[in-house]
């Protein structure tokens, strides 16, 4: 597995903390949504980072309280053509502010780091097999962008007419 | 027409070049078929029956001469000479090697076209009504909103990996001739009371093997908002749009499984958090794509027209084909013509490269360079002065595309079926051919009026059985075709799903079947009933008991 | 005699071909390899996946037929048609026709 950082976000270490199992002594703990929800409170008061594990069905509203906690968000694509995590990643973002390290793992084609950078990942683990300079390669296939999305690149309309006046019809 | 930027051609020439690095790794075996799959999907390329299967978009269905010409280059140079064109206004070649494709998206990316989105769990190509611009019944153009959403949808970071495709289809006019109703989305622009343009917002609609009438879930939507309100309702989708059963995870069954209420609470809710952010539709852009669609010069006549009437007067078969092909115009003096691809024989929604070519010369001499193309499979010249409606069909005779059956029985959609696609169950074009063999009689033909026949090969209903004032579904029963005969549906702003008559025929049988209930329409029919009309005030029954009657009960 | 044979798509041009009994690949059915046991149905199958690993073919799916003295015959329609490499109601289109 390869990590490859998209946005230069400061990563580091980071220790994964299964369910049922003593937080262990580290700095950088990742910890899944139920243990997040079970004992979120308690983990607040100590002096740990926090890392956490999303499944694509975990409803964000219910880690809103904790997302200025949160350093690490990594989330999970369990076959590459779910694309539920695209839209928690931006609804993170975009939605309820969330400034620390966005992170992709799971089952993740070359081709999709795109639009994952796009809606506001930094950083992707890549399984074996996949091969981090064709995924450099695929970044790099578009110089413009039709739509707004998380990583507030300025857009085809924007470019064409400079800063938007809002469009009103009568 | 639109035409490209430089922003727009540099997105699709890097599309292009995107695809070839993919194909090049397919070839190699860098990539696996299962990694290369949705990728090649994606970009229009399925493997179907016989061989690959490229599919090329025509957004909302138009085609300017050039274009055209294009399409029939390509058929000629890597395809075997002809195309097919499609329900969904997009046009498909049969024959195309893996090989060749990035050349082939090289070519279409030289006259502004792509095959980006063409099938894929993503915003598919939009479509809208073939008369869009030219239609009398017409509140606004909906193509500058439809170019919106082409580039808005277009490699979508968000939404390009949905629970399932996902179609949208818009109209201006009064009469749904996109079917609007029947879309995952259907937007229809309309004037409110107070004199304010909106769009009256559907969701849910679809065909395939769990039909449904999208209900309206927003009655007004101020237009500069239409692509935040689009981004909701696909988040809200994308989210939680059933992903365990791919037979379950169009919206409608979401919308269906929520109830409208609660799934329009959850849109609204996401779209008043978006609303009046960056998706606003900017002013400038917007007038930018509108004056791309204004109208073309037309020469000012005050409507009437001497020759054109003579035409008319002196030749009756001049006169049936407009009748049936001619259509009312905005602009005095003018016409839409409807060329249709249904000779009586052939082959649904086929042309072939010469067809293509006289259809593009046709259309630069006499309708301003422009072509479109309908969700009923046929081509249309938006532009056409009266006075040379007859030189255009005296050409359109010469190559085959003359027949004047716009809107009559043989006017027939048909899906590939069991001749080209691998999901069949059953033959659709023989049947087509059949039924038009049958019904060869433009007498006959235009005493029976108005009668949309559709027909699938498989429960997927590319074909728009369901919707069919007769539609018919190809099964497969012990290892032989049978044919299902449903009767009742429309696609149009009257929307109503077509019922199953009861069990089902042979390909001979079903067209007894037809005929029998086309018999017993007119039999029944009120003074200028159409098919629809009569069996809707009649119901199936008295249909039923005709084509039952006489079978030895089992 | 019922039997199975190994079809499958050309990767380049994605056309129909079969497995024939020396591990290639042809368009004609006829020279189709068949299997009437499950230990050939697994060494056609090996066959296959060999091809899939060399980027030959896509797509392999045993079918159906009925091993008559004139040669097999699928029992599926859509076998049939495939089989024929052209579309039931364009049989004369040039080049595509297995034929
Ligand atoms: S309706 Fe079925 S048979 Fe016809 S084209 Fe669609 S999937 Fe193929």
């Amino acid at each position: 597995m390869t990590l490859l950082n998209l946005t230069g976000i400061a990563s580091g270490i980071w220790v994964e903390a299964p369910d049922g199992s003593p937080i262990p002594e580290a700095a950088q703990v990742i910890i899944s949504f139920k243990r997040l929800m079970a004992e979120g409170k308690a983990l607040l008061q100590t002096s740990l980072h926090l890392g956490l594990q999303l499944e694509p069905h975990n409803a964000l509203e219910e880690v809103a309280q904790y997302i200025d906690a949160l350093s690490l968000i990594v989330i999970e694509f369990p076959v590459f053509t779910d694309g539920r995590g695209y839209s928690q990643a931006r609804r993170l973002r975009e939605e309820f502010g969330y400034k620390g390290e966005l992170r992709a793992a799971g089952d993740i084609l070359p081709d999709q780091a795109r639009f994952m950078e796009r809606c506001g990942f930094d950083s992707l683990v890549l399984a074996a097999g996949v091969d981090a300079e064709t995924v450099r390669a695929a970044l790099q296939h578009y110089s413009f962008v039709y739509q707004p999305a998380a990583d507030g690149l300025v857009t085809i309309p924007e470019q064409r007419h400079g800063t938007p006046d809002r469009l009103k019809v009568s | 027409m639109y035409r490209y930027d430089s922003y727009d051609k540099t997105l699709v020439l890097e599309r292009v070049e995107e695809f070839r690095d993919q194909v090049a790794r397919r070839l190699t075996g860098a990539l696996t078929e299962e990694q290369f799959r949705p990728l090649r999907l994606m970009n229009g390329l399925y493997l179907q029956l016989h061989a690959y299967m490229l599919r090329v978009a025509i957004p909302y269905g138009t085609l300017s001469s050039d274009q055209m010409r294009k399409l029939a280059h390509i058929s000629r140079r890597y395809d075997k000479g002809y195309g097919h064109f499609t329900t969904r206004q997009n046009i498909q070649y049969n024959w195309p090697e893996l090989e060749d494709v990035p050349d082939i998206l090289a070519e279409l990316a030289e006259v502004e076209m792509h095959a980006i989105q063409t099938s894929g769990n993503v915003i598919r190509n939009v479509t809208t009504d073939h008369f869009a611009g030219v239609a009398r019944d017409e509140v606004a153009d909906p193509r500058p909103y439809a170019e919106l959403i082409r580039q808005w949808s277009t490699l979508h970071p968000e939404f390009s990996f949905l629970p399932r495709k996902f179609k949208i289809a818009l109209t201006g006019a009064e009469q749904d001739r996109a079917a609007i109703r029947l879309h995952d989305i259907g937007l229809k622009l309309k004037r409110r009371e107070d004199g304010d343009i909106g769009f009256e917002v559907i969701a849910g609609g679809g065909m395939g093997r769990t039909p449904m009438i999208g209900p309206v879930i927003r009655a007004h939507l101020e237009p500069e908002h239409l692509l935040s309100y689009l981004e909701a309702i696909l988040r809200v989708y994308n989210q939680h749009g059933r992903r365990d059963n791919k037979y379950k995870a169009r919206i409608k069954i979401l919308v269906h499984e929520l109830g409208t209420d609660e799934f329009t609470r959850q849109v609204e809710a996401e779209w008043a958090r978006i609303k009046d952010g960056p998706l606003t539709l900017p002013e400038a852009e917007f007038r930018r794509i509108q004056a791309m669609f204004a109208p073309p010069p037309y020469e000012a006549t005050d409507g009437s027209d001497s020759r054109f009437e003579k035409s008319l007067a002196g030749d009756t078969a001049f006169a049936a084909w407009v009748d049936r092909n001619v259509h009312a115009h905005r602009a005095p003096g003018h016409a839409i013509v409807t060329i249709s691809l249904k000779p009586h024989g052939g082959i649904p929604g086929d042309a072939s490269a010469q067809q293509m070519e006289i259809v593009a010369d046709l259309a630069e001499r006499f309708s301003f360079g422009e072509i479109r193309v309908s969700h009923e499979q046929n081509l249309i010249l938006p532009h056409v002065k009266k006075s040379d409606l007859y030189a255009i069909w005296w050409s359109l005779l010469s190559f085959g595309l003359g027949t004047a059956n716009a809107g009559l029985l043989t006017d027939i959609i048909a899906c590939p079926g069991l001749d080209y696609c691998s999901l069949a169950n059953a033959r659709s074009i023989p049947l087509a051919q059949k039924i038009a063999s049958r019904f060869d009689d433009g007498e006959r033909l235009r005493n029976i009026g108005d009668l949309k026949i559709k027909i699938s090969g498989c429960i997927n209903a590319c074909g728009h059985h369901h919707v069919g004032h007769i539609g018919i579904l190809g099964v497969e029963k012990k290892g032989e075709e049978l044919y299902q005969l449903m009767l009742g549906g429309s696609g149009a702003e009257d929307a109503s799903l077509a019922r199953i008559t009861g069990r089902g025929f042979s390909e001979d049988g079903i067209i007894d079947a037809i005929e029998t209930v086309v018999d017993t329409y007119l039999n029944a029919r009120e003074e200028g009933e159409d098919f629809l009309h009569t069996y809707r005030r009649l119901g199936a029954e008295p249909f039923k008991r005709a084509i039952y009657s006489g079978e030895t009960s089992k | 005699m019922n039997a199975k044979i190994l079809s499958a798509h050309d990767l380049r041009s994605g056309l129909v071909v079969y497995l024939t009994s020396e591990g290639g690949w042809s368009r004609k059915l006829v020279r189709a390899a068949p299997a009437t046991d499950e230990r050939t149905e697994a060494r056609l199958l090996d066959l296959s996946e060999q091809a899939i690993g060399g980027n030959r073919v896509i797509e392999p799916a045993f079918i159906d037929v009925d091993w008559r003295e004139t040669g097999p015959v699928p029992a599926r329609l859509r076998e049939r048609i495939r089989a024929d490499g052209v579309p039931t109601i364009m049989p004369e289109i040039p080049g595509v026709a297995a034929e």
